[in-house]
């Protein structure tokens, strides 16, 4: 069966911050990416491991040697174990084609509230 | 479990995983140089001392891209929770493999700030220190009251006149179970300037491990120069390796210490088979020139070699890493290896997941266990086997949320300003 969480106020997890709820089989970390959240599965589609311990990172790209620009914003959420790197924004992983397990989490109220896990 | 269960307990666990490397970490500088002999005391960590342990980042151009951040740093999966680093906290690893992996038995094989590649002086003294470091603070008291800690005597691989003391020194250890050396060495293994090292490992039973080390740039030659960058730098050591066992399948060691093992660790496995074909073929053609070597190459390495998994790799067909393995004598050649806490670490319960029901055990445990036979085959039950967890990704969860949480309210209580740094793989 599954129900819904209130994972927090709003303004307690701002843009680049996140929240770790413990529940389902793993935990679900809850991420505000540029204002918008997403709610991911705690268990990386790789070898499985604790995917929301990992830290985020803006998008990086290179046109040549030497030379990248960073995204203004930690998109990008890495797993501990290996390095693999997932964009919020999508779930997809940046390589190998593997996505990440998003769940509904909506706002309401002032709210943030996780929905089906 | 309820404490009914536990008195029908069996007082006695069969061994079915040996992880052959784990990296434990001193809490702090301090700790380690308490062991660490004069006068390589006074003259390298009385000024900037703190520096030396960095000085191989200055000859590298390691990444700084953060390919471990996950696993270490504050909240991070590896990292204690009362401070330290990666692989500080005896119980807290513990608790990491053996609880959350199901391992029995841990080698460790310490990688405390490179070797001394330049001064064979130094570099016999640093791993001197090493061993009287390792066993202080994790093969001996309380951090193995549990018996699961294993360790490697490091010797010097550009010194094998006091590699040989040093095994002499700690070979009756009952927890130290292999001479243990670094694969980045002067001339490969088989040269017989190693000789002392390869009779009293061979003397005392031990098997002779070996780890990579080197990270790009001028320290991590190829047969075709320096590599740029580190992500070169990994999938060249298996160069070094192929070096290394070439080396001791065609100087005759193995017929000379008929009871020696080699164990490569790091290294991986998938490049054994193509290597045995290559040197029977031309063992076939050429061996008049090397007569001290008997046997078929493949015979001589499925007898004597052990090849530690980690970095296991995932080609797109799982079928095809498991024939790569077999071809590779995997039945009798491989052995299970985590590299924790490094960011690259195999988990023991994925690399059982991968491998077939019929050569799992020997892959996970059998394998370790006739090389390593310090080892017992049986152990003690201990209150690790007692621990009810729930779900560890929960867990770490949890404790980084904690972390992160106290961070941004300013009220982080835990010092890292002494903890150890130590390479990233």
């Amino acid at each position: 069966m599954t129900r819904s969480h209130v994972v927090g106020r709003v303004e307690d997890i701002p843009p680049g911050s996140s929240k770790f709820v413990p529940v389902g089989k793993f935990g679900v970390g809850v991420y505000n990416v540029d204002g918008e959240f997403r709610a991911v599965t705690n268990y990386c589609p790789h070898r499985g491991g604790p995917l929301c311990v990992g830290k985020r990172y803006p998008v990086i790209e290179s046109k040549e040697p030497y030379e990248f620009e960073t995204s203004g914003s930690d998109e990008i959420l890495k797993c501990p174990w290996h390095g693999w790197e997932f964009d919020l924004r999508d779930g997809m992983a940046e390589v190998g084609g593997k996505r990440i397990r998003l769940h509904t989490v909506r706002v309401a109220d002032g709210m943030v509230v996780l929905e089906g896990v | 479990m309820s404490t009914d269960d536990h008195t029908h307990a069996p007082s006695t666990v069969p061994v079915s995983v040996v992880d052959c490397d784990v990296h434990p970490v001193p809490k702090s500088l301090d700790e380690f140089l308490e062991h660490y002999p004069e006068p390589f005391r006074s003259r390298y960590f009385a000024k900037y001392r703190e520096e030396v342990p960095m000085s191989f980042l200055l000859y590298t151009p390691h990444s700084n891209t953060g390919g471990n951040a996950g696993m270490g740093g504050p909240g991070g999966y590896a990292a204690p929770p009362n401070g330290g680093g990666p692989g500080s906290d005896p119980d807290f690893l513990a608790r990491q493999l053996c609880v959350d992996n199901g391992t029995d038995y841990l080698v460790m094989n310490p990688l405390n700030f490179r070797p001394r590649h330049w001064d064979p002086e130094w570099d016999a003294a640093h791993c001197s220190a090493i061993n009287s470091w390792l066993a202080a603070t994790w093969l001996e008291g309380e951090a193995n009251r549990h018996g699961r800690f294993f360790g490697g005597i490091q010797v010097s691989a550009i010194n094998p006149a006091s590699a040989a003391i040093e095994v002499e020194k700690w070979a009756e250890h009952p927890a130290f179970v292999q001479s243990y050396i670094i694969a980045d060495s002067h001339v490969a293994f088989g040269h017989p300037q190693y000789e002392p090292l390869l009779a009293a490992t061979a003397k005392h039973n031990l098997p002779l491990g070996t780890h990579l080390y080197r990270h790009a740039g001028i320290r991590s030659m190829t047969p075709v120069g320096f590599p740029s960058y580190h992500v070169e730098t990994l999938p060249n050591w298996i160069f070094t390796y192929m070096c290394h066992v070439t080396s001791l399948v065609f100087e005759g060691v193995f017929e000379r210490y008929p009871n020696l093992k080699f164990v490569a660790i790091e290294g991986g496995c998938e490049w054994v088979a193509p290597l045995m074909w290559r040197l029977d073929r031309q063992w076939e053609e050429l061996r008049e020139e090397v007569p001290q070597t008997r046997r078929r190459p493949s015979e001589i390495i499925r007898e004597h070699m052990r090849f530690a998994t980690q970095p296991l790799c995932e080609p797109r067909g799982r079928g095809d890493l498991i024939r790569a393995m077999e071809w590779g004598g995997a039945e009798e050649t491989m052995v299970f290896s985590s590299d924790y806490p490094h960011y690259d670490f195999d988990p023991a319960k994925w690399v059982a997941q991968q491998v077939p029901d019929s050569w799992r055990h020997q892959l996970m445990a059998a394998n370790a266990l006739s090389a390593y036979t310090k080892m017992p085959p049986v152990r003690p039950r201990d209150h690790l086997d007692d621990m009810e967890v729930p779900d560890f990704r929960i867990e770490a969860g949890e404790r980084r949320d904690e972390v992160m949480t106290a961070l941004r309210a300013g009220t982080y209580q835990v010092d890292n300003s002494k903890a150890w740094i130590e390479s990233i793989d």
